[in-house]
């Protein structure tokens, strides 16, 4: 009985201890997962730190420059110490990052071969100034029975050592400073960092290592740095499978000892690979040119403050994406816009990371461009049309739009599609700008080099003076005759006779420009236009159909798909042959971006309210139908063409159609007669009608409605304004 | 200046104002000189002692401004007016229009419609009205209504007939219209190439591509700015080497857009965008 008593109340001890056991499981699990959450909240805060950082750095810089000599001394330094105070806070920030990405666990460790020697070599080069300034020792010893070469990350460990190296000869007004390096028990190696310093109390070892905290509040007020040091030191040491220990009292100098694994073990470095989100979330640094990043950390420039943070922090990202307001700070970078020196050579950087733009801007300048700065995408596409920049630098993720619209924007627009464009993004959306017209794709972190040979290529867009044109007649003599028409020095001149040879041409060489006839011997014009647009290797350049017999309406309208100018042979025709060539291959309508593209375009960036819906629109301008059809055909939108308000009428009799986009000035039957003709029909009350008109008085709008329509719209259209427009109006 | 005149100017100002206020007609950039007389003009027709009774029957009655409207505007026009202008368009324009498998032409300011309509008739004779549209506007609906028609008094057409043999005119010009009554009336047939519709140089925009754009006698009743801004549709409107017409005494120099146009038959005020 009493034994059964018993048995129970074990029982239940039991069971309470299991719960206890739980609870605490789920605390511990809490706990990590809080410091989990703190040291990414730390990692994503640091970067919204920065941004506002450098611009600070920038303009603190420019004021401390002091170009336009409107400061006085001491303006200049109170300038100066915002910048070095900016800096300061700048390589804590780093500090922060890098120590909440370590605790994170989101270091990717990388083990590789690593010999001694040129480790201990660079060490030496990297302070022997410092200390020789301060009238120091310092010694460098490789100890026998030291392995010669480690397996560890080279990075981090150097990382590590810098940083001892430089707090003892921070903390060392006298004496030595020596690195010994040995070997250990259990394949281990041992670096000795030891100083005749300062020194540091027995109750103060542990604290030194702790973040946040220094061995004496007034250690840091005299030393400065951020106290971060030892603690990043320290958790690194421990990824590599090591520790650190310090011997120290006050007054004698200090001692810290790295003890780690000679080789890494392999479930270090694999235990360790940075998640992908972390490295999505931060871009890696922008551009990692010696001396011509402004964001590069202190220790890049001999200062006479080592702070504590490694040199090699560097290595940490430095430009974090910029917030909504990225684009004012850019705004005050010092560009070319008012100062123009080099006439026609200008590019325009259209990046939000002020740091980054301004190295853009000092690469550019470097390469003899002036260059000018935008910030957002409205300011971008604001800029290209007013300066016709070039050439353009473009980054994707903008403030207020994405890049790739801005590089479709740019390329619809007459005024400024020639221009070639070069991304320059830490998102990979080289495919997609490619075939929005770009002229190449550059992925950051963009490094010196790759930035060079962007605007190199651009360079040579420029250079190419040689204009190739592509002449498609099977008239030997006329070819011959149109050869001499349009010779000229600069245009480089290929004649063929067939569709067949056409294609070759194409495919071989890429033109500026095309002329072809309509009748050929092994095909029309049409098919070399159709074949030419199915094929994807095969360049389509600007084509210009020179035909002897006048067109039908629907011949016309079947080659405006492909061709912007079409000229019948008659008297005046050759003249106006050669206005037209010489038009594509010399003014700003010579880099049409390829037919091709936009095709190709159709199949993707479909709009899900769009896609798939039948459009009528009831126009009678060409340029409107062809700018219109291209806007609506990419986001999946059917659209078909009525030439006046009868047509309209015919075609909406045939069912079918999901919204009309109605002209008011057409011949036959105006839009809006036609508009209160569809009115008129019970089932097209329902119908979405939108009225594109010039008129652009309250009442117009007012008579547009009355007769029938949704929704009203004025020319010139405004594309982006009608998409919207249309997706309002589309029915659910 | 004289007081009287400068306080009549004044008041034709605020009329002005107050009657693009009502009815968004905009008669504020017309050249002053043109506009006092087409006031007295139309005081005397609505038999109005002073300004201030004008400016009370046009705002406060629709109808009246409506009818008052073709005092505001010039609406004196002839078929082939300055016959040397057609020939010119014949012998220097239409060979390079019809390397075009499709054109249009712009009469801007058509009035009554005897300009929109004699280029109908040359069209037809170079064989290239099928192919053509052309858009004639104004801003007066009356005016509009009797281009629209295409019937003129049977008296005016042994001047216009002179005027297209002069212009170089193939045929007849009687070829080309039905009389009837005391009316001359233009062949339907013509009528299907073009559209007669309201828009302001003012205050609209540009709404289609054109190849031709004929605008005589208009500018002149504009100020400078006002000018500019039709030249401007004008340019925008224009395909690349597009051609323009003007007036007799309209010119493109000086203007904002005078780089953007070169002399094409000088003679003429023959212009073509540059590119």
């Amino acid at each position: 009985m009493q034994l059964e008593e018993q048995t129970q109340a074990l029982e239940r001890q039991k069971a309470v201890l299991v719960q206890a056991q739980d609870e605490l499981q789920a605390h511990s699990e809490r706990l990590e997962a809080a410091s989990r959450y703190k040291s990414e909240f730390l990692a994503n805060m640091s970067h919204e730190l920065r941004t506002p950082l450098n611009s600070a750095l920038i303009l603190s810089r420019l004021l401390a420059d002091n170009r336009e000599q409107t400061l006085n001394t001491e303006q200049v330094r109170y300038a100066q110490a915002i910048h070095d105070a900016n800096n300061d806070l700048l390589t804590l920030i780093n500090d922060i990052l890098d120590l909440s990405k370590i605790e994170a666990g989101r270091v990717e460790l990388a083990a590789e071969e690593l010999p001694l020697e040129p480790l201990l070599a660079r060490l030496r080069t990297t302070f022997e100034p410092l200390s020789r300034q301060k009238g120091l020792q310092l010694g460098f010893e490789l100890r026998p029975g030291a392995p010669s070469v480690l397996r560890s990350d080279a990075q981090r460990l150097q990382q590590i050592l810098t940083n001892l190296l430089a707090n003892a000869v921070k903390f060392t007004d006298s004496g030595e400073v020596m690195l010994r390096v040995q070997g250990a028990a259990g394949d281990r190696v041992r670096f000795e960092v030891s100083d005749t310093g300062v020194g540091i109390a027995a109750h103060q070892h542990e604290a030194v290592f702790e973040a946040f905290r220094q061995a004496d509040g007034s250690t840091s007020r005299r030393y400065g740095g951020t106290g971060l040091g030892l603690s990043i030191s320290r958790e690194l040491a421990r990824r590599l499978g090591g520790d650190i220990t310090l011997v120290s009292e006050p007054g004698r100098g200090s001692c810290f000892t790295l003890e780690l694994p000679a080789v890494l073990p392999e479930a270090l470095a694999e235990s360790v690979d940075a998640p992908q989100t972390f490295a999505c979330a931060i871009p890696p640094v922008p551009f990692a040119a010696p001396g011509a990043a402004l964001n590069a950390s202190p220790p890049a420039r001999p200062a006479p403050r080592l702070p504590a943070a490694p040199p090699l922090s560097s290595s940490a990202p430095t430009a974090a994406p910029s917030p909504v307001n990225g684009h004012r700070a850019v705004a005050l970078i010092d560009d070319d816009r008012e100062r123009r020196r080099h006439g026609e050579r200008l590019i325009l950087a259209v990046e939000d990371d002020p740091a980054f733009a301004q190295a853009l801007l000092d690469l550019i300048h470097e390469r003899d461009f002036d260059g000018v700065v935008a910030g957002s995408a409205a300011d971008a596409i604001e800029l290209a049309r007013e300066l016709r920049p070039c050439g353009i630098l473009l980054d994707i993720a903008l403030p207020d739009a994405s890049g790739l619209s801005v590089l479709e924007r740019l390329k619809r627009d007459p005024a400024t599609r020639h221009i070639p464009v070069h991304m320059v993004s830490a998102l990979d959306r080289s495919h997609t700008a490619l075939e929005l017209g770009a002229i190449g794709h550059l992925l950051k972190p963009a490094t010196r080099d790759g930035l060079v040979e962007a605007l190199g290529q651009i360079e040579r867009r420029l250079r190419r003076s040689v204009r190739r044109l592509l002449i498609v007649e099977d008239d030997a003599a006329l070819r011959e005759n149109l050869r001499l028409l349009l010779g000229d020095a600069g245009v480089e001149i290929t004649g063929v006779g067939t569709v067949a040879d056409a294609m070759a041409a194409l495919a071989e060489l890429s033109f500026d420009c095309m002329v072809t006839d309509l009748a050929l011997p092994d095909g029309s014009g049409y098919d070399l236009l159709e074949r030419m647009a199915a094929m994807e290797s095969v360049s389509f350049p600007p084509v210009i159909v020179y035909t002897g017999r006048a067109l039908t309406r629907d011949e016309e309208q079947r080659l405006r798909r492909y061709s912007k100018s079409i000229i019948v042979k008659g008297a005046r025709s050759p003249e106006r042959l050669l206005d037209e060539v010489t038009l594509f291959l010399h003014s700003v309508e010579a880099a049409l971006p390829p037919e091709r593209q936009r095709m190709l375009r159709q199949a993707r960036q479909r709009d899900s309210v769009l896609d798939g819906r039948r459009l009528l629109l009831a126009e009678d301008d060409v340029r409107n139908i062809f700018a219109l059809t291209s806007v609506f055909e990419p986001l999946g939108a059917r659209v078909e063409i009525a030439r006046n308000g009868r047509e309209a009428l015919e075609r909406l009799e045939r069912g079918d159609i999901d919204m009309v986009l109605m002209d008011v000035m057409m011949p036959e039957m105006d839009g809006l007669a036609a508009m209160r003709r569809i009115r008129e029909r019970p089932e097209w009350r329902e119908l979405p009608v939108i009225a594109l008109t010039a008129k652009a008085m309250p009442d117009d709008r007012e008579r547009c409605l009355e007769a029938g329509a949704n929704d009203y719209i004025a020319k010139p259209i405004d594309v982006d304004k009608l998409v919207s427009l249309c997706r309002v109006w589309t029915p659910k | 200046m004289d007081d009287e005149t400068a306080l009549f100017d004044l008041e034709v100002q605020l009329l002005l104002e107050a009657i693009y206020r009502r009815y968004q007609h905009d008669f504020r950039d017309y050249a002053v000189t043109s506009v006092r007389r087409r006031m007295r003009h139309a005081m005397v027709h609505l038999g109005c002692a002073h300004l201030g009774e004008l400016q009370h029957v046009l705002l406060s009655d629709a109808a009246r401004f409506r009818q008052a409207l073709q005092f505001f505007t010039v609406q004196v026009s002839e078929m082939f007016r300055d016959p040397p202008y057609f020939c010119a368009l014949r012998e220097q324009v239409v060979p390079v229009l019809r390397t075009y498998p499709s054109l249009k032409v712009w009469v801007a300011g058509c009035s009554t419609g005897e300009e929109a309509w004699s280029l109908a008739v040359l069209l037809a004779e170079e064989d290239l009205l099928e192919r053509s549209l052309i858009y004639a506007t104004d801003i007066n609906p009356a005016s509009l209504e009797v281009a629209e028609a295409g019937i003129y008094p049977r008296e005016r057409m042994a001047g216009f007939s002179r005027s297209y043999h002069d212009a170089g005119g193939r045929r007849s010009l009687s070829d080309w219209y039905t009389a009837a009554y005391d009316g001359a009336r233009f062949d339907p047939a013509l009528r299907r190439q073009m559209v007669f519709a309201d828009h302001s140089l003012a205050t609209d925009s540009v709404f289609s591509e054109v190849h031709l754009v004929s605008c005589r006698n208009v500018l002149i009743y504009f100020n400078r700015g006002l000018q500019d801004r039709a030249l401007g549709l004008f340019r925008e409107s224009l395909v690349p080497r597009g051609y323009l017409g003007l007036g007799s005494r309209e010119t493109l120099q000086f203007g904002r857009h005078a780089e953007a146009f070169e002399p094409e038959v000088a003679a003429e005020r023959i212009y073509r965008r540059r590119t």
